[in-house]
């Protein structure tokens, strides 16, 4: 079966919100806002409404900030859902680790080198500044810091239609690419939060083959479905059990989502094409959930402000010097300023602090919650700032 | 393709960007580690205008919550019994009062039920049942007890095990009212591993204040038994269910924890024997037997300050840790002679199991009689008297409304007394006037 290529380029590919809300004129008519806006929109970038941007703020002002409709107690009954989304996007990514190739493998190698080094740097220094400030955490700053740079790590190019400059197409391409090892990575932060190392990296272990086994169980039934509806059932089913048994145990649904994502994509029939056919009708509720649920469950504490600044501050330098080595290994085939394409950090980062909430419970998960979430605007914003070079070769 | 290079001069926009970018987070780096987190973290509040619709989701929450309890009161009612505990406190200078509560007992098997008894209280009744109740075996260190109760069909007990890395929960606390065990929800905010010697693992703290009372079984929101409370140093603990019922278990044999003994009588160290010994804390050897564990170690007078590194600072602190000891294995106490402290090493024996000693049927009082009515000159430890919390310089005006003149009067009316009299005396401390009730065991 072929597959219309920039159907991979997003995570989920195009979908109506993506038309509706695609560059239009800018929401500023002069000044240096509205040139920079201009020149996103030359590009090919969503000048200003990226999905986070529009409804986090919805969520916010639905939550105990706003109208409190979407109380704590509200919030507690979606856990489910949103296992299920956080399953359901690392399915999505683990659909998108289609490697064909070996452009597509350099393009890999290249993703995960950046996503890497944006992690060693924001946990890096996220760590030095937490022992410095003698955060009350509860729990090791060490595994904090890696929380917050796993978190950082994701991105999204932040395209609306990338088939039109092979540029830009790869940069989304790499932003596709790169979540593999923040979702290993996050899975094994996870697991740290409550087991020691060995102990973590057994849970870590057990988190994949939840995946594997729910992904052999999904291989062997979805083409022995008699009919679309009895599919959609095996479809959810396997998809709330991506979700529900992970963040049962206190594992991370996206690191089974997306191992199951991973062997459905490799085994032999068309699994990966029918979950990804089954689950592109459910993909956008689940984010715009997601995102809604990420503003009414922000807390503006002390602890969340002191998380967010390291975020913000060093994430940028870490897609850049990320991007700025990932752009050397493909030789060429990336932009050279691809970090500046990488800044938009996308979703992934959020539902990882997500999981990070559900496994901590609401003090220090929740204030890390909020500080990705504030880091989350803050770096759209700043994606809006850093332009790409279109030239830039 | 650009040649790859990282020097300025011949560096490309983005890599001026990167650079740029790392120079400013080195600095931003820096600058950042000279704060540090405040130590009192304020939340921001919600704005002052309360959200509409708040206060029905609260609302909401509460019924929810009333809810879950009667579900859960439903869920172990079966498993549930109501004692009515009685106990005299017969501590030296306790006064013999007597006491009732009641307690909740687990149905641990169909005949048997597992509750919480300190040592000196006995089990009286069942609430809202006339069947007697009969001690199986009881556990004075841990203070537990396993009595045989009417037979029923005790339904199967689910146990969750919960440790210290809990998060932040709801539990059901099932504690004992005037018509039966009654649930009622604790928020446990945390559980923090706290030793205790009688139980040999960690058990749960949870919290500072005593919001449950000892005895008090927990069970989660499902009905599954997480333990029992216990009082820890003053604080409420948590035992775990399957510790809590291997302890019933061998109660539930007739197999209670063997004790240990020193072979010591123990004496509460008074201001003046405090200043005589220069022990501001401890309490005092009034007897050793001769032949036993502590004959030649420890002497009469000699002041008791740790045992086996637990502190010692009352009769109840002395008398746990003695029973806490293990037999035949080493205790080391740390006692004040002579105004020195020094460290004795003791091999404790197994106390007789069952065998309690019966109260002194000696009065064990030494008076001198004066205008005003007998003064105690002396009180014989673990006398009658002594249990019933008579002091030195007591002045005893009356005995059952009548004015006292003569010892002899005390000391006929006791002789001739059959056991289980008991009388009412009169006495003035400290320019107080205060009842005390005797009774010839």
């Amino acid at each position: 079966m072929t597959r219309r290529y920039h159907d991979d380029l997003e995570v989920g590919g195009r979908d109506a919100i993506d038309i509706e809300i695609a560059p239009t004129a800018p929401l500023v008519a002069s000044g240096r806002l509205a040139q920079l806006l201009r020149t996103r929109a030359a590009l090919g970038l969503r000048p200003l409404a990226a999905p986070a941007l529009v409804f986090v703020p919805i969520g916010l002002l639905l939550g105990r900030y706003g109208l409190g409709v979407l109380s704590d107690d509200l919030l507690v009954h979606l856990d489910f859902v949103l296992a299920i989304a956080l399953a359901a996007l690392g399915l999505f990514v683990g659909l998108a680790l289609d490697l064909r190739g070996r452009f597509d493998v350099r393009l890999l190698v290249a993703a995960n080198v950046e996503s890497a080094m944006t992690i060693a740097i924001v946990a890096g220094c996220a760590w030095w500044l937490l022992v410095r400030w003698d955060v009350p955490l509860g729990l090791a700053s060490s595994v904090v810091a890696l929380a917050l740079g796993v978190a950082a790590s994701a991105s999204s190019a932040g395209h609306v239609d990338s088939a039109e400059n092979p540029l830009t197409r790869t940069a989304t391409r790499i932003a596709d690419l790169d979540d593999g090892v923040p979702l290993l990575v996050g899975g094994f932060a996870l697991a740290l939060m409550r087991h020691p190392p060995a102990a973590a990296a057994g849970y870590t272990l057990l988190t994949c083959a939840l995946g594997l086994l729910v992904g052999l169980a999904g291989w062997l039934l979805f083409e022995r479905a008699h009919g679309p509806a009895e599919r959609g059932v095996f479809v959810i089913g396997a998809v709330a059990l991506l979700g529900g048994a992970p963040a049962f145990l206190g594992l991370s649904p996206l690191l089974a989502g997306l191992v199951a994502g991973l062997f459905w994509t490799y085994a032999p029939g068309h699994a990966d094409q029918i979950i990804r056919d089954d689950l592109r009708r459910l993909q956008h509720p689940l984010v715009v959930i997601l995102l809604i649920a990420a503003g009414a469950t922000l807390r503006f504490s002390m602890m969340a402000l002191w998380l967010f600044v390291p975020f913000v501050a060093f994430r940028l330098a870490g897609k850049l010097a990320g991007g700025w080595i990932a752009s050397r290994l493909t030789r060429g085939l990336a932009p050279a300023d691809l970090g500046a394409w990488l800044v938009p950090p996308g979703l992934i980062g959020l539902a990882f602090a997500f999981s990070v909430d559900q496994v901590l419970g609401p003090d220090v998960g929740r204030a890390l919650l909020s500080a990705v979430v504030l880091g989350t605007l803050a770096s759209e914003i700043i994606a809006v700032i850093v332009v790409p070079d279109p030239e830039a070769t | 393709v650009k040649p790859f290079s990282i020097l300025p001069s011949s560096a490309g926009r983005e890599t001026r960007l990167l650079l740029v970018t790392l120079g400013l987070s080195a600095v931003l780096l820096l600058v950042l580690a000279q704060f540090r987190f405040p130590v009192a973290e304020r939340a921001l509040q919600a704005g002052p205008v309360a959200p509409p619709l708040e206060r029905l989701a609260a609302r909401a929450t509460f019924d929810e919550l009333a809810r879950i309890m009667a579900a859960v009161d439903r869920r172990v009612s079966p498993s549930m019994l109501v004692f009515d505990i009685r106990s005299t406190d017969a501590t030296p200078g306790g006064g013999g009062e007597l006491l009732a509560h009641r307690a909740p007992a687990l149905r641990v098997r169909d005949d048997m039920a597992l509750v919480a008894l300190q040592p000196g209280e006995q089990v009286a009744a069942i609430l809202g049942q006339d069947a007697a109740v009969q001690l199986v075996a009881r556990d004075d260190v841990r203070g537990l007890a396993v009595c045989r109760v009417p037979q029923a069909v005790a339904p199967t007990l689910s146990v969750e095990e919960i440790t210290a890395t809990v998060s932040a929960r709801y539990v059901a606390l099932v504690e004992a009212s005037r018509s039966g065990p009654s649930a009622r929800p604790l928020f446990i905010g945390r559980l923090d591993p706290v030793d205790d010697a009688r139980w040999g693992q960690p058990l749960a703290a949870f919290g500072g204040a005593l919001t449950a009372q000892p005895g008090t079984f927990v069970f989660t929101l499902n009905g599954e038994l997480v333990g029992m409370v216990v009082a820890d140093r003053g604080l409420p603990a948590l035992v775990p269910a399957s510790l809590l019922l291997a302890a019933a278990e061998e109660l539930a044999r007739g197999r209670g924890r063997a004790q240990g003994d020193l072979g010591i009588s123990w004496q509460r160290l008074t201001p003046a024997i405090a200043r005589a010994t220069e022990a501001p804390s401890g309490v005092v050897v009034a007897q050793v037997a001769p032949g036993g564990p502590a004959d030649g170690a420890l002497f009469p007078g000699d002041v008791v300050q740790g045992i086996d590194g637990r502190t010692i600072d009352s009769l109840a602190d002395a008398r746990l840790a003695e029973a806490s000891l293990v037999t035949g294995q080493p205790a080391s106490l740390q006692v004040v002679r002579d105004r020195q402290r020094i460290e004795v090493s003791i091999v404790p024996r197994e106390a007789p199991r069952d065998s309690k000693p019966s109260p002194p049927a000696t009065l064990g009082l030494t008076t001198r009689t004066t205008r005003e009515g007998l003064e105690v000159v002396r009180v014989t430890p673990g006398s009658a008297a002594d249990l019933a919390g008579f002091r030195p310089a007591d002045l005893i005006t009356h005995i059952d409304r009548q004015p006292i003149t003569a010892t002899n009067n005390l000391v006929r009316a006791w002789d001739d007394a059959p056991a289980g009299r008991s009388w009412l005396l009169t006495v003035i401390r400290s320019d107080a006037s205060l009842v005390i009730a005797i009774v010839k065991p």
